[in-house]
C-alpha cells in the first residue's frame, strides 16, 4: 500500500489568454486580442520556413482562419493556445509549399549554426558548409526538431506541444538527431 | 526532398511584420467585419480598440491644456502661452496621462549672440552664435525661445511616453538609460531648426558613470532611434578614481552581529558568575581547623545523657573553652543542670545551661586536646590540602574565565570601532559619491531639435513566464491597460509589455520586478514586488492583484512614491 500526500485543489483563476479564448469562443470578434498577441509569432515561424514574406503573410493569414473557424474546438486542457497555432501553423505551411510546389526553406543563422556546432562537438573552423549539408539531408521531423530547438531557440517542452510529443520524447528525439549529424561529420 | 538554403537572412523588424497585419479583411471571411474595431496604425500597440482610443483622445487634451514652468534667462517679456499651442506630438511620442507628463522649462536666447542655459538639474546647453534657423533655412535673428526637459527615472521615461524599445536586426531590446533630454526652439510660434555646424554643446546632469551608454536621437519621422555615437563623461571625481576604488557594498556587508555580540558577552558573564559562586560555596565549607585547648583557660565538657539529649550526643567529649572566665558561674561544675543547649551567634558558640528559673550562657569555643586533636589536626591538614587545590583551581578557573570575558569584550569593541570606522568612511564615500553624481555630466553635441538619449539598449528579462491576469485588487474586476511595463527596480528602463506579452508575461525572479499600467481611464495601476514574490517557480498562471491610483493633480516626485519608482 501507499500513502500520497493529499493537496487540496486550488481555486482556478482563468489567464488573461483564457478569458480572451472564452470571449472568442463566445463572440468571433474578440478574437482579434488573440490575433495582435501570437501574430507575430506565428509570423515569423512560417517566414522561417520559407522565401517570400508575402508567403509567410498568406500563411499566417490562413492559420489564423482557420484558428478562428475552429476556436469553440479549443479546450485549454494543458496545451497551450499558442502551441495550438504553431501545430496549425505547421500544418498550413507544409500544405501551402506542396500547394505553390515550392520548397522548403532553412534558415540560418551563422550564430546559431555556431550554438549547434557546439552542441554536437564539431570545431567551428571546420566551416559550416558541412553542416548545412547535412542539415538538408534531415527528414522533416528532424530538421523541424533542430529548426525549433537551435534556430528558434525553444525549450524541449514547447517543441513537444507543437509537435504532439512529450517534452521528453523531443528531447530524446532531438538528441538522436544532433548524433546523426555528429556521424555525418566523422 | 529539396531545400533552399539561406544563411544570416536579414531579419524582419517587428514593424515589417505588423504591416501584414490585416485583422478585419480575415473577420470578414468569417463574416463578423462589421463588429471588428479598425485596423491600428504605426507603432502603437493596437490590443485593444478602447485603448487606441484613450490614446487618441490623451493626445488631444494634451496639446490643448499643456502649461510648461516659465524660466527666463535673458529676456523675460515673451509669454510661454505664445508657444505652447505649437507643440506638436506625433502618436509615436505618448505620454499615457497627459496631465502628468514631464513639463518643458522655458529659456529665451538671444539668437545673434548666443548664451549658455543652466537647468536646474545641472545641465548646461552652450548655445553659439547664429545657431537657429528657420524652416525654409533662414538665419533667426532676435529673442528665440528654448524649451528643454529631462527624464532620468523610470517614472518619468513612463510619465513621457517616449518608446524606449529599440528594434536591434529583429531583436527586440529596450534601453536602459543614463538620462535622456527633449530640446526645442521655437520664435513666434514657429519651430525652428539648429543651422547645420552651428552644433548646441550639452552637458547634461547623470547619475550614471557606467560608460557603455551610447547616444541616441529620435527621428520622430521615421519612428526609431538613430544611433549618434557615444557621449563622454565628465566626472573629475570618478577620474580620481575614488569612487570605484571602494566596493561599498562589500563593506556594508561587514556589519557586525550585535544581538550575537550581546549573547556571546552575556554566556561569558554568566560563566564567571557560576564559578564566583562556586568558590563563595566552596569558601562556606571550608574545613574549619581544630583548637587545641589551652590549659591556662577554664574548660567544660558536656556530660550528656543519650536518652535525655540525643542531639547533643555528637558534643560528647567535646572540650568547651570558656572564653571570658567571668561568664563560668562558680558552681557550674556543682550543679546538676536539667537543660543544655547549644547555641551559634556571629561565628561564635554559646553553651545555654537551665535549672528552674535560672539561666547561664557562657561563650566557648570548642577545642580539642590531646590524641583527639592530633587526630583531628591530621584530618584537618589532609581536607585543607585538598580544599586548598579545589579553591586554587577554582580561582584560576574564575580568572580564565574573566580573561576570556574582558577578550570577548574587547574582540566586540574593536569590532564595533573597526564597524563604525567603516561605517564613517563609508557614510563618507557615499556621500563623496552622492556629489561626484551630482557634478556627473554627460557631454555630447547636437545638431538637431529633438530627443536625445544616453541610452544602452538591454534584451527583454528572462527567467519565469507565467499566463496573467490582472485585477484591480479593491474591486476584484479585470483591468484593461492602454500600456503596461514591467519594472525592474535595479535597471533604469521600462520594458512595454505588447500584446504578445501581457499575457504571457517574461521576468527575471531574481529582480526586484514592479508593474506599472495605464488603465483605460487613465489611472496607474501597480503590482509590487511582494506580488511577484509570490509566483513560484514553474507556477504556470498568475493574478496579479494591482493597486489602481488617481494620480491627476499630483507632482512627478509624488507619483514616482506611489508607485514605488
Amino acid at each position: 500500500m501507499s500513502i500520497t500526500q493529499h493537496i487540496p485543489p486550488q481555486a482556478k483563476v482563468d489567464s488573461l489568454e483564457e478569458s480572451w479564448i472564452k470571449s472568442a469562443q463566445q463572440d468571433l470578434s474578440a478574437f482579434e486580442k488573440l490575433y495582435d498577441a501570437n501574430y507575430e509569432a506565428i509570423f515569423r515561424y512560417a517566414y522561417q520556413r520559407m522565401d517570400s514574406k508575402d508567403d509567410a503573410a498568406d500563411v499566417t493569414a490562413q492559420v489564423f482562419l482557420k484558428a478562428m473557424t475552429n476556436i469553440k474546438k479549443y479546450k485549454f486542457m494543458g496545451l497551450k493556445f499558442s502551441s495550438w497555432l504553431y501545430r496549425i501553423a505547421k500544418s498550413e505551411t507544409y500544405q501551402f509549399l506542396k500547394n505553390k510546389s515550392k520548397s522548403p526553406t532553412i534558415n540560418v543563422e551563422t550564430e546559431s549554426l555556431a550554438n549547434m556546432a557546439q552542441d554536437i562537438d564539431v570545431p567551428i573552423a571546420l566551416g559550416n558548409e558541412e553542416l548545412i549539408a547535412a542539415l538538408s539531408e534531415l527528414n522533416d521531423q528532424e530538421l523541424e526538431l533542430v529548426e525549433m530547438r537551435y534556430f528558434e531557440q525553444r525549450n524541449f517542452k514547447e517543441i513537444g506541444e507543437i509537435l504532439d510529443m512529450t517534452e521528453n520524447n523531443s528531447k530524446v528525439k532531438t538528441h538522436r538527431v544532433i548524433k546523426k549529424l555528429q556521424n555525418k561529420q566523422k | 526532398m529539396k531545400r533552399n538554403i539561406n544563411i544570416d537572412r536579414k531579419p524582419l523588424a517587428k514593424e515589417e511584420i505588423n504591416a501584414t497585419k490585416d485583422f478585419r479583411s480575415l473577420a470578414s471571411k468569417v463574416g463578423i467585419a462589421g463588429s471588428v474595431s479598425p485596423k491600428p496604425t504605426g507603432k502603437s500597440t493596437g490590443w485593444f480598440a478602447g485603448g487606441i482610443a484613450a490614446i487618441a483622445i490623451a493626445a488631444g487634451i494634451y496639446v490643448g491644456t499643456k502649461t510648461d514652468s516659465e524660466q527666463l534667462v535673458q529676456e523675460p517679456e515673451t509669454l510661454i502661452a505664445e508657444v505652447t499651442d505649437t507643440v506638436s506630438k506625433t502618436i509615436f511620442v505618448n505620454p499615457p496621462i497627459p496631465e502628468a507628463d514631464i513639463s518643458n522649462e522655458s529659456y529665451y536666447v538671444d539668437a545673434d549672440n548666443g548664451g549658455k542655459i543652466k537647468h536646474h538639474t545641472g545641465t548646461e546647453i552652450t548655445i553659439p552664435e547664429g545657431a537657429f534657423m528657420d524652416e525654409e533655412g533662414n538665419i533667426i535673428t532676435g529673442k528665440v525661445e528654448v524649451q528643454y526637459r529631462e527624464f532620468h527615472n523610470q517614472t518619468e521615461i513612463l510619465l513621457s511616453g517616449i518608446p524606449m524599445d529599440y528594434d536591434s536586426a529583429g531583436k527586440e531590446q529596450v534601453f536602459e538609460s543614463a538620462g535622456m533630454m527633449e530640446i526645442r526652439g521655437y520664435q513666434d510660434g514657429k519651430r525652428l531648426k539648429i543651422v547645420p555646424d552651428k552644433n548646441f554643446r550639452i552637458c547634461m546632469h547623470s547619475k550614471n558613470p557606467d560608460p557603455k551608454f551610447n547616444l541616441y536621437y529620435l527621428d520622430e519621422e521615421k519612428e526609431e532611434w538613430s544611433y549618434e555615437g557615444k557621449d563622454s563623461i565628465d566626472n573629475p571625481k570618478t577620474e580620481q578614481g575614488s569612487i570605484k576604488d571602494e566596493p561599498i557594498e562589500e563593506n556594508i556587508a561587514k556589519v557586525i552581529d550585535k544581538e550575537e555580540a550581546q549573547t556571546e558577552i552575556a554566556d561569558a558573564e554568566e560563566v564567571v558568575a557560576v564559578i564566583k559562586k562556586e568558590i563563595k560555596t566552596l569558601k562556606k565549607e571550608s574545613p574549619r581547623k581544630p583548637l587545641k585547648a589551652n590549659p591556662k583557660k577554664k574548660n567544660f565538657t558536656i556530660d550528656v545523657k543519650k536518652t535525655e539529649f540525643p542531639e547533643l550526643v555528637v558534643y560528647a567529649g567535646t572540650i568547651f573553652e570558656v572564653v571570658d572566665k567571668s561568664d563560668l558561674p562558680e558552681d557550674t561544675y556543682s550543679v546538676t543542670w536539667n537543660g543544655v543547649e547549644l547555641l551559634e551567634k556571629n561565628n561564635s558558640y554559646i553553651v545555654q545551661l537551665k535549672k528552674g528559673e535560672r539561666k547561664e550562657e557562657i561563650k566557648v569555643i570548642p577545642v580539642l586536646d590531646g590524641k583527639d586533636y592530633d587526630e583531628a589536626k591530621k584530618e584537618f591538614d589532609s581536607s585543607f590540602t585538598d580544599y586548598s587545590k579545589k579553591l586554587t583551581a577554582k580561582k584560576e578557573e574564575e580568572k580564565q574565565a574573566e580573561v576570556n570575558l574582558s577578550k570577548i569584550k574587547e574582540r566586540y569593541k574593536k569590532e564595533q570601532e573597526a564597524y563604525e570606522r567603516r561605517v564613517a568612511i563609508m557614510r563618507s564615500k557615499m556621500e563623496f559619491q552622492a556629489a561626484a553624481r551630482d557634478e556627473l555630466k554627460r557631454i555630447f553635441n547636437i545638431n538637431r531639435f529633438g530627443t536625445w538619449n544616453c541610452d544602452s539598449p538591454i534584451p527583454y528579462p528572462k527567467g519565469m513566464l507565467v499566463l496573467t491576469n490582472y485585477e484591480d485588487e479593491e474591486t476584484g474586476e479585470t483591468i484593461e491597460f492602454t500600456k503596461l511595463d514591467l519594472v525592474e527596480k535595479t535597471r533604469n528602463a521600462c520594458f512595454p509589455l505588447d500584446a504578445s506579452r501581457i499575457g504571457r508575461l517574461p521576468f527575471n525572479p531574481k529582480r526586484d520586478n514592479l508593474l506599472w499600467g495605464i488603465t483605460l481611464d487613465g489611472m496607474i495601476a501597480v503590482a509590487d514586488t511582494e506580488d511577484f514574490k509570490e509566483i513560484e517557480k514553474g507556477q504556470e498562471a498568475h493574478t496579479f492583484k494591482m493597486k489602481v491610483v488617481d494620480i491627476k493633480g499630483k507632482t512627478t516626485s509624488e507619483i514616482r512614491e506611489i508607485i514605488g519608482g
